[in-house]
């Protein structure tokens, strides 16, 4: 029995090991390989006899006793290495004769099991969850092939990504990302807190170690694969292949650099420091904490990889993960959402909160909340018209600063594509040529796209405090706001969800009060994944001359107004200005919601 | 608590577009990009090669070693380095992504600048 047959039903753990045709003694997962080497060996083993028979009526010169043994010999070590390696084994010329039967034989097995794979009858329930998979995926196939015609170089590639919505409560989000890579598909996701534990603990142990390596977790990446922490490499068959993120690098022993003793050249340079022996304790790679990928390599039929990726989910200990969630799932993520964003922790004050606002507002808050498709892609849950809320006591800011070297560069893809975080341009094959550290996937921050809050009460803060000379500034909407997938610092933390920092940051509304009352530049606020261009809301530019190249620029492009305004009115001039008379300038002006 | 024994920051961060930042007590920090300090209002700003940062700094100094120490509000200390090519082969290149070589200073310093092209 192939993995193929483990989804039709939603079975527990021990029944999918047993549906996988694991010896129940042993309490191993087989791979597929030695599976079918041992289904062939035992269905065919009579075939063999008589096919070996024949063979050994045929050479005259046999120890019939020992060529026995040897066969002995040689299934034993092809139930172990999987017909595939025997084939590489140094066999006498007899046995080699015998082998060749034995691998005729299983190349008819495996045509047979082929077929009886493909006939195997799938439930209505099955057949619909890969269905709603397949067509998502066919779509991002299209996108790619379309993309391939366009792009000249490589770096200049986006693998195409679509969300799914999926499983109850083993999967981060309720959402499995599907990305079309060059050539391979991958199916990326988080596992909850809960299910990594149990992954650990009751998953991985039971899993052949001949299937599972240590390595990387890697992005495949554009220009070069990126390697981002520690993983569990988990072959599950030719094409397949999970990478389990450890969320972590290992320890290690390293010279630590002792940046208060520079070690200079003769020139009195400074070109390293003195070191010393640290064991360090092994970084946190905060971003990648229950991150997986499947990858699927070597096939391009999407009924097929959807079948792939349906099976890994199911040696992953999550068989129902293309399940679409059912209300309840539905209603139980919400109020997770809320909570987390409102540090409502404690079960008392939730009730209490959840019985205020339906005081409040005549209809009960997880009835309020909706999930919504915050970024293509990307669906989350959203607090319809909590920003008017959030600005009852005087308007709010967003900004996001751009620095750019050239506005041809950056600018038409910020307005086409929105801003994306650093872990969502790196799943996408988008990155900095290398040049970056992998610091933010440390701390946490690159599952976000960082703003910084500016109330409309600021006096004195120049936009020229910010500065280098050729960035500007993007306005975001504070309609963004409404989602509840958002956290903020009062100063800049880098994002970290690192535990000592994130479960004492401020909630929303600590947030909005502490930056009103006592403005941080430094302020931050990390709205996860990526922000839509139907968010940016104009452009505070520097010059009239770096306007009027931007302008130029977007009419290259083909660009003659975003969201509905014209290019004049979305981008703003504010050369040494102050914020406040940025932004009243700005809230004079209608700035047009999507 | 101005202690300015040799240049001001403005001046010392203007002569090279990129900067080694070392902090003992914050690992977020390797590379500054482009930065430029406000004595008015104190703020000090770069771009990191993945985010623009932003420290509100309580006292700065740029000492006989030519290297700017600054501390920030919340008390982390940091100091900028000028990168040259061989700082950045002893130190910094092992602690990127891509670990790439460069023949030149010119060509590295491009490379950093290039990196606020292609976060979008």
């Amino acid at each position: 029995m192939d993995f193929a047959s483990t989804n039709e039903s939603s079975q527990s753990q021990q029944e999918v090991k047993t549906s996988l045709g694991v010896d129940s003694g042993k309490e191993k997962f087989i791979p597929s390989q030695f599976q079918r080497a041992k289904v062939n060996l035992t269905s065919f083993s009579s075939g063999i006899r008589k096919a070996f028979k024949e063979i050994t009526t045929d050479a005259p010169l046999v120890d019939l006793d020992a060529e026995i043994k040897e066969l002995d010999y040689l299934s034993e070590r092809l139930a172990k290495l999987t017909v595939d390696t025997a084939q590489q084994l140094d066999l006498s010329p007899t046995t080699k004769f015998a082998s060749d039967a034995l691998e005729q034989v299983s190349v008819t097995a495996n045509r047979k099991e082929d077929q009886v794979e493909s006939e195997v009858v799938l439930s209505p329930e099955v057949l619909d969850r890969r269905q709603r998979v397949v067509m998502v995926l066919q779509d991002l196939q299209k996108q790619a092939q379309i993309q391939e015609q366009e792009i000249e170089y490589d770096f200049e590639r986006v693998y195409p990504v679509s969300g799914i919505l999926c499983d109850t409560d083993k999967i981060d989000e309720h959402q499995i990302d599907l990305i079309q890579q060059k050539d391979s598909t991958a199916a990326s996701f988080k596992m909850t807190s809960a299910m990594g534990e149990t992954f650990k603990k009751e998953i991985l142990p039971h899993i052949s170690e001949e299937m599972v390596s240590d390595g990387n977790y890697k992005f495949p990446g554009n220009i070069m694969p990126l390697p981002m922490g520690d993983a569990w490499i988990i072959k599950v068959d030719d094409v397949t292949t999970i990478q389990v993120s450890k969320g972590a690098e290992r320890v290690f022993t390293f010279k630590e650099r002792d940046y208060t003793k520079p070690i200079r050249d003769e020139f009195g340079h400074i070109v390293d420091y003195e070191r010393s022996n640290v064991t360090h304790p092994g970084i946190p790679v905060r971003a990648l904490e229950g991150a997986v990928q499947i990858q699927v390599e070597g096939i391009t039929d999407a009924q097929l990889i959807v079948g792939k990726i349906d099976n890994a989910f199911s040696f992953l200990g999550i068989p129902d993960a293309l399940v679409t969630p059912d209300q309840q799932a539905e209603n139980k993520y919400k109020e997770a959402r809320y909570r987390w964003q409102h540090r409502l922790e404690d079960d008392q004050k939730w009730e209490e909160h959840k019985e205020e606002y339906k005081d409040e507002n005549g209809e009960g808050l997880i009835d309020h909340l909706q999930r919504q498709e915050v970024y293509p892609g990307y669906y989350t849950i959203v607090d319809p018209g909590a920003h008017e809320r959030y600005q009852h006591d005087g308007k709010l800011f967003l900004l996001h600063k751009v620095g750019h070297t050239d506005p041809k560069k950056v600018l038409p893809s910020i307005l086409q594509r929105g801003l994306l975080s650093t872990h969502e341009r790196t799943k996408r094959g988008i990155n900095s040529g290398g040049m970056s550290p992998d610091k933010d996937f440390r701390s946490g921050g690159a599952d976000s796209v960082f703003m910084r809050l500016a109330p409309a009460i600021l006096s004195n803060v120049s936009l020229n405090s910010y500065p280098s000379n050729n960035d500007f500034h993007l306005l975001i909407n504070p309609e963004v706001l409404d989602r509840t997938d958002w956290y903020a610092y009062n100063v800049d933390k880098y994002g970290t969800i690192e535990p000592s920092e994130f479960d004492a940051r401020p909630t929303v509304e600590e947030f909005i009060s502490e930056q009103r009352k006592s403005y941080c530049m430094g302020n931050e606020i990390m709205m996860r994944r990526g922000i839509p261009p139907e968010m940016i809301s104009g452009i505070l530019a520097r010059s009239d001359e770096q306007k009027t190249t931007m302008i130029e620029v977007l009419r290259v492009d083909g660009m003659q107004e975003i969201n509905g305004v014209s290019l004049d009115d979305f981008i703003t001039v504010s050369p040494n200005s102050s914020l406040k008379e940025v932004i009243s300038r700005e809230s004079s002006k209608e700035v047009t919601s999507v | 608590m101005k202690e300015i024994k040799q240049q001001q920051p403005e001046e010392f961060l203007s002569m090279k577009k990129v900067f080694m930042v070392g902090s003992l007590s914050d690992e977020t920090v390797l590379i500054a990009v482009n930065p430029i300090f406000d004595e008015h209002t104190l703020i000090l700003t770069w771009w990191d090669t993945i985010k623009d940062r932003i420290k509100q700094v309580k006292s700065f100094e740029v000492n006989e070693d030519s290297i700017l120490h600054v501390t920030d509000i919340q008390d982390d200390s940091y100091t900028f380095v000028p990168l040259s090519l061989q700082l950045y082969n002893n130190v910094v290149r092992d602690q990127l992504l891509g670990k790439r070589e460069f023949v030149t200073d010119e060509e590295m310093v491009q490379a950093f600048e290039d990196t606020m092209d292609t976060r979008y």
